[in-house]
């Protein structure tokens, strides 16, 4: 009897040890697994940005030597005209562009949503300027925008109308890059929004209809709520990627003529590496980045009741 | 479905991940002194004077090769427009290039730094033997400190053309251009047509960074100089250089004798130029050197920049092929620089882009007229300031808005000011 | 694939309003068609010539010249450009799609200590403009001796969080039962990652991996500055040194261009169909 018990007993503590093992991987499994990234992102992104922020407390040129100076680069900011001119511009574009850029991808979504043959083919052309890089894209509206022979001002031409200097004069510049953004961007929110409108089952639809919903109805009280998630997270996502316009301004006009359509992420990119006052440069990217962090929690806010955190 | 799906996703990661892996193995480095026990590998980096630079270099490496058959020679062309980025970045680093070209007004901030090889320093060259080939001028704007920092290799100054056929369609004697640039500005009324297919005068615009060779020029002649003796202050902010800046606001937004910026983009104003939308423009020889080799039966007119009250000066600078301090190869980058600047080097560049020779000893246009006219004009140059930050980045962009009509001359001219002053202050 | 909501126009109360509201839908898409490829055709035209000005005029698609395609490869490096931006591409996307989805299936399923605070400072991060960590990252990767390398251009790409954000969200639709049923199975945590997870993620994925592959194909700053010769030059930057001080050639520019869309146009074809599964939850029942 002893002995079977005693055999019996050591048995059941190996396979407690055992089972504390397994339950000790298991909790380190999370940090197992999220290990690389966290690495990763640590060394690429973290470390970087600590350096940026060390960065904003320094002045001279990363050439010749930097030395601190406090605060005293946030409070240069303040004075500084092209901060806020670019501030201003970053702004004014991105206040146009969302509602443009996602109106255009629910409108898209809502026509290709409809019963109609050669989807496919729509879709493809569609999504061509998606698929054009930001640079591509920027050549290609240089070219269509040129005030000698360009697209648009051949089209005028045909009217009788003299010919427009586009990228010269200031207060088109930021709707120009609006709609670059737009003819880039709308094909591919439009699939990302088609996706979320057909996974809306049918018989909501066909409910709606009997009780004599009329279509714009339907869309309203239907179709946009229940595209919240793809709505929302296409809205954050855009805001943040356009308020850092650089690509375009830097290909078509280098943010010219003057400030016109000087970004404040140009205006960064130009103080660290054409005035050379990496620290300055630092400073306002920590400024900037605040604000898009306000923006960004601002817009989730509002949709709070969509989202768990 | 569900099948071919998963085929493909694993068919595809394999191939992904493969890519990946070759991504993430270690590349071989940009000195390759592991396997060849003495192969060099050198780069060249230079900014373009022309669509050709990538395979005239080429071609003129491998005959250094000939000469140096262990060293190996990557040559970079960098565009204008990102030219301070590019080479800030690179010098910060440690792997600059070995050998870059610099303009004279971008490369006292990489000097100051320490960043550049004192030429004194480098035994296997005879710098004695180098300077009497040059202007006084030409190899003093190369040195900063009184320490020699790079060879010559060409100057390129701006002429004033125009098109005679035109002037004479006018009523104006072609063979007299205006002398100063108030009567530029009347013949300029002349020869505009209100249909807009003609302009009296042009600019061009910033948007390949070249403005600043031009839009000075009339500042400086109005005010005077941009610096004083030692750059240690920005004088460019009197009533004067308002004036200069104001007469080219009035030509393009009042007169309406010059196109408004962007009208013709960057180098276009040229070709427009040569196709008679613009009758009077400054410019350099290259701008237009295969514009005329395409129309033989326009009629050009060359002759230095109309003069100001101030002065008449013109604009023009002198690029260099420097060597980085941090360069592993110092005497081979040295024979390098020393084959670059040599008379068949320098005479077949030049003949290529229409751009002249730093050297005195070297002279492709004996029998070009054109060519004689523009290198005549190569003179007289504004003292262009040395000062260790890339200050055509701060001005331009003021004088641009000037002349887009955002905000005032005045206000360019003053807020350009400032800002200058206070760098230099800063000390950065 | 059914077209729900397709019944939007066909309401019970004006069939014939409905006819030409149909047609009035293919007109729209139509001219929306035109607007977003025209350009692109346009573009075509003019890489079919040798030309310095950029005028415009279809000639060209009737008597086209070819040349600049064989210009590209000769005269730029195109064929390089193209090979380094596959390569960056693809080793990008592969790897973010594994790291952020097993990192999104860690913050979505499983609690641990410093989760919370953790996933705050990924998503913190989220809004960091580039140009902030530009320097500093290129002095880091000099000091790792990794310029002009593909590590440079690669591993600063997988840093970026917002694939992690993405997964979890999406793994948080997908119901624990799966999990659990799983478990109950004997499946280990990186069992469930891989049987139950990923097939589910399948749309998620595809958005990510489209997502990913698009900003890398046309990622321009980066590269601009960390590849100092054409050995790990991408397309971006390539492109944007073609338009030189003096004349451009716009047909080469125009030659590249084009060519330059092709691979992307082929990745999100075979991405779509991953797409039209539905966004917004994996739903392991049909709906």
């Amino acid at each position: 009897m002893t002995s079977h018990s005693a055999v019996g007993s050591a048995q059941k503590d190996r396979a407690a040890t055992i089972r504390s093992w397994k339950r000790r991987a298991r909790r380190l499994t999370p940090y197992l697994f999220i290990l690389p990234k966290i690495a990763i992102f640590a060394a690429f992104l973290l470390y970087p940005l600590v350096q940026a922020v060390l960065l904003s407390f320094k002045g001279g040129a990363i050439l010749s030597g930097m030395r601190n100076v406090g605060f005293a680069n946030y409070r240069k900011i303040l004075d500084d005209d092209l901060f806020w001119i670019g501030l201003r511009n970053t702004a004014w574009y991105t206040v146009l562009v969302i509602p443009a850029v996602i109106g255009a991808g629910i409108g898209l979504a809502a026509l290709l949503n409809q019963q109609i043959r050669f989807r496919g083919v729509f879709i493809a052309l569609l999504i061509v300027p998606s698929v054009a890089s930001t640079v591509a894209a920027s050549l290609i509206w240089n070219y269509l925008l040129q005030t000698n022979g360009g697209l648009f001002n051949a089209a005028l031409g045909l009217f009788g109308v003299a010919p427009v200097n586009w990228l010269g004069t200031p207060k088109y510049l930021m709707p120009i890059f609006v709609a670059v953004e737009v003819w880039r961007g709308a094909g591919f929110y439009a699939i990302i929004f088609l996706a979320s409108m057909q996974s809306i089952p049918s018989h909501l639809y066909d409910a709606a209809a009997i009780d004599g919903a009329t279509a714009s109805q339907s869309f309203r009280l239907i179709t946009l709520p229940l595209m919240r998630p793809a709505l929302l997270f296409s809205t954050v996502m855009a805001t943040i990627w356009n308020f850092q316009l650089f690509d375009s301004p830097y290909v078509m006009t280098k943010g010219g003529p003057g400030h016109a359509s000087l970004t404040i992420v140009m205006y960064i990119y130009d103080r660290a590496f054409k005035y050379d006052s990496m620290g300055m440069a630092a400073t306002m990217s920590i400024v900037l980045l605040l604000i898009i962090m306000c923006l960004a929690l601002l817009q989730l806010r509002l949709f709070h009741k969509e989202i768990q955190f | 479905m569900t099948v071919h799906r998963r085929e493909f996703l694993k068919r595809s990661g394999v191939v992904g991940a493969g890519l990946a892996a070759a991504g993430m193995l270690p590349r071989v480095g940009q000195t390759s002194t592991a396997s060849a026990q003495e192969s060099i590998r050198l780069t060249v980096w230079k900014a373009p004077h022309g669509a050709g630079d990538e395979q005239f270099f080429q071609e003129q490496f491998d005959k250094f090769i000939t000469d140096w058959p262990n060293v190996e020679i990557e040559f970079r062309s960098t565009p204008w427009g990102a030219w301070a980025e590019t080479y800030t970045a690179a010098f910060a680093s440690d792997s600059p290039p070995d050998i870059s070209y610099m303009p004279n007004a971008y490369f006292p901030k990489f000097a100051e730094a320490g960043l550049l090889v004192d030429f004194d320093t480098l035994e296997t060259v005879d710098l004695a033997a180098w300077k009497p080939l040059f202007d006084e001028r030409i190899w003093s704007l190369g040195t900063r400190g009184g320490k020699v920092y790079g060879l010559p290799f060409l100057q390129a100054g701006i002429s004033f053309v125009w098109n005679k056929a035109l002037f004479a369609e006018a009523g104006l004697d072609p063979e007299t251009p205006p002398a100063t640039w108030d009567e530029l500005r009347s013949f300029a009324a002349q020869l505009t047509k209100a249909d807009g297919t003609q302009w009296g005068y042009g600019i061009e615009d910033n948007s390949t960074g070249e403005m600043g060779n031009y839009v000075p020029v009339p500042i400086v002649n109005y005010g005077g100089e941009l610096t004083n003796e030692d750059d240690t202050e920005w004088l460019a902010t009197t009533d004067g250089h308002v004036q200069g800046l104001q007469i080219q606001v009035d030509m393009i937004l009042t007169d309406k004798v010059a196109p408004p910026l962007g009208t013709f983009a960057g180098p276009e104003i040229f070709t427009a130029f040569a196709d008679g939308k613009i009758v009077m423009i400054l410019c350099y020889s290259s701008n237009l050197q295969q514009l005329l080799a395409d129309r033989p039966e326009f009629q050009i007119g060359i002759g230095m920049p109309p003069a100001g009250p101030a002065n008449d000066y013109s604009y023009g600078g002198v690029g260099y092929w420097m060597i980085a301090e941090k360069s592993a190869h110092r005497d081979e980058a040295a024979a390098l620089t020393e084959f670059l600047s040599s008379p068949d080097v320098v005479n077949a560049y030049m003949t290529l882009t229409g751009l002249f020779p730093a050297r005195t000893d070297v002279q492709p246009f004996a029998d070009d007229p054109v060519q004689n006219a523009f290198a005549a004009t190569q003179r007289n140059f504004l003292r262009a300031p040395s000062l260790p930050f890339d200050y055509f980045g701060i001005i331009l962009p003021e004088y641009e808005s000037a002349l887009s009509g955002q905000q005032s001359a005045a206000d360019a001219i003053a807020i350009s000011g400032e800002i200058i002053n206070e760098r230099i202050k800063d000390g950065s | 694939m059914s077209a729900a909501g397709a019944g939007v126009f066909q309401s019970a109360r004006n069939p014939r309003g409905a006819k030409t509201k149909h047609i009035a839908v293919y007109l729209a898409l139509v001219l929306a068609c035109l607007v977003t490829a025209g350009p692109i055709v346009l573009l075509f035209a003019t890489s079919l010539k040798q030309t310095y000005t950029r005028a415009i005029d279809f000639n060209s698609l009737i008597r086209p010249d070819f040349a600049n395609y064989r210009a590209i490869w000769t005269e730029l490096q195109f064929g390089q450009w193209l090979m380094n931006s596959l390569i960056v591409a693809i080793s990008v996307t592969v790897l973010i799609l594994f790291l952020d989805s097993l990192a999104g299936y860690v913050f979505a399923r499983m609690r641990f200590r410093g989760r919370d605070p953790l996933f705050a400072v990924l998503l913190a991060t989220l809004m960091v403009p580039l140009p902030v960590t530009l320097l500093p990252l290129f002095l880091f990767a000099n000091e790792l001796r990794l310029i002009n390398t593909f590590q440079a251009l690669i591993y600063p790409a997988l840093a970026y969080p917002m694939g992690v954000f993405m997964m979890r969200q999406f793994i948080q639709t997908i119901p624990d039962e799966l999990d659990d049923a799983a478990r109950i199975d004997g499946m280990s945590d990186f069992g469930i990652y891989v049987r139950v997870i990923l097939p589910l993620c399948v749309p998620g994925l595809a958005v990510l991996g489209l997502y990913t592959f698009m900003s890398q194909w046309g990622s321009l700053l980066w590269p601009l500055i960390v590849s100092t010769s054409e050995r790990t030059r991408t397309i971006p930057p390539g492109l944007a040194t073609i338009p030189g001080q003096f004349a451009t050639n716009w047909g080469l520019t125009a030659a590249a261009t084009v060519s330059s869309l092709f691979p992307m146009l082929l990745v999100f074809v075979v991405f779509q169909r991953f797409l039209r599964q539905g966004f917004g939850g994996g739903r392991s029942t049909k709906g």
